[in-house]
């Protein structure tokens, strides 16, 4: 199928694509404008200091380019896709221990359940529908999602820190979690 | 003697039937698990599609709490910078991490395992640096069938991911994919099933006290 010569709004996901498919440098700078400040962000709150922040965003911003085609639309929207190389690179940096995690495309991997073959649009459309559904979470619930994934803390030090008993803080990320899920329905 | 491979994964085995706890599969996405919780989790991953769709929509929200942060100002050049060091880099894509199977294969081939007369064989895997408070520690399990672990009660938790045969726990049976959890001051006294060898992955937090003086005694053999 011919490639459209000019497209106005590329989502973020084909921009993606385009840059593991013929290293296209004008969709990996349309990318990196508008993850790059956000990784940044990310970095400095999980607890790197500016100048490192910078120097980890490059470097997870490489990893985008190199890692681009591997990237499966199909798989993860993204700010998905980007999120996780963010917080590999945050796991690799800030830990000097052996950090095993097993490969996700690992073929011997139990079967997924079979896709309808327009899952790679509803993929896309994941990350709207999660936004939205954020916004209808208590606030309770959504504070403790946001200091799990913008300071990377766990559960219990979570609990720990706002002076929670640790069943309310799981039984609160259990509901959000139950509720998120629910909202994207058959995707997942 | 002689311990055969078992398949990892085992493509005949049935879906996990014992899970973690969803806030455990949320700090795993959240990136924030010790490394010892990381191996645990990610082996349940392997086997539990269940889990790996509650991981991925955890992913999501992460993904999804990325994208609405309020950006931060950049040094001005940046993606000149970067675009120069993509043109300076031309090493290949980075590796994939291992498999699950490429990573037990090569511990369960090693030869050196701390073996029991009884039959048992256990390997420590490295993952964290010793001495950190909560990191957990792991090993790997390689008991006979019929084999009765002596009770003993934990001072921190306990997990446990079954990869071959069967693993008898109260009234609880794990199998293979199967992830166990005993609480910090929780008494076991498992054993396994005379299916065959069971091997597993346990992390513990700390050392547990031994209730009976058989578990005192045995405890410099298990030490765990």
């Amino acid at each position: 199928m011919p490639e459209p010569l000019f497209r106005p709004s590329p989502s973020f996901e084909e921009l993606i694509v385009a840059v593991g498919t013929r290293q296209d440098r004008s969709a990996f700078a349309a990318l990196f404008t508008h993850f790059a400040p956000r990784v940044k962000a990310y970095l400095v709150r999980t607890g790197s200091d500016s100048s490192g922040a910078d120097e980890l965003t490059q470097e997870v911003m490489l990893l985008v380019w190199r890692k681009a085609e591997r990237y499966d639309p199909a798989q993860a929207n993204a700010a998905t896709w980007i999120f996780t190389i963010a917080r590999n690179k945050r796991i690799d940096k800030f830990r000097r221990e052996r950090h095993l995690d097993f490969d996700p495309e690992d073929p011997s991997l139990a079967p997924e359940p079979e896709q309808s073959p327009d899952r790679r649009l509803e993929s896309a459309q994941e990350a709207r529908k999660l936004s939205e559904a954020i916004t209808t979470l208590p606030e309770e619930q959504a504070s403790l999602l946001k200091l799990a994934f913008y300071e990377g803390k766990s559960h219990s030090i979570i609990a720990a820190e706002v002076g929670l008993p640790l069943g309310t803080v799981k039984s609160r990320l259990r509901l959000a979690l139950a509720r998120l899920r629910n909202y994207l329905g058959d995707d997942l | 003697m002689t311990h055969s491979m078992p398949r990892f994964p085992d493509p005949a085995a049935a879906a996990p039937a014992h899970h973690p706890a969803e806030e455990f599969l949320l700090d795993y996405a959240a990136g924030a698990t010790s490394p010892a919780e990381t191996l645990m989790l990610a082996t349940h991953l392997v086997y539990c599609n269940v889990c790996r769709q509650a991981v991925h929509a955890a992913r999501a929200v992460g993904g999804m709490l990325l994208d609405t942060l309020e950006p931060a100002r950049m040094p001005p050049n940046m993606l000149n910078r970067t675009l120069a060091a993509i043109d300076a880099d031309d090493a290949p894509a980075p590796p994939s991490p291992p498999s699950l199977s490429a990573f037990l294969a090569e511990h369960m081939a090693h030869k050196n395992w701390r073996r029991l007369p009884n039959g048992f064989r256990m390997r420590r895997i490295p993952t964290a640096e010793s001495g950190r408070e909560g990191s957990g520690r792991a090993w790997l399990f390689d008991a006979p069938p019929g084999l009765k672990v002596p009770a003993h009660r934990h001072v921190g938790d306990e997990w446990t991911m079954i990869l071959s045969g069967v693993f008898l726990d109260g009234d609880r049976s794990y199998r293979v994919g199967d992830f166990g959890h005993r609480n910090d001051g929780e008494v076991h006294q498992p054993t396994i099933g005379a299916e065959g060898r069971c091997v597993s992955l346990i992390m513990v937090r700390d050392a547990p006290q031994y209730t009976s003086m058989v578990g005192r005694l045995a405890a410099p053999f298990v030490r765990l």
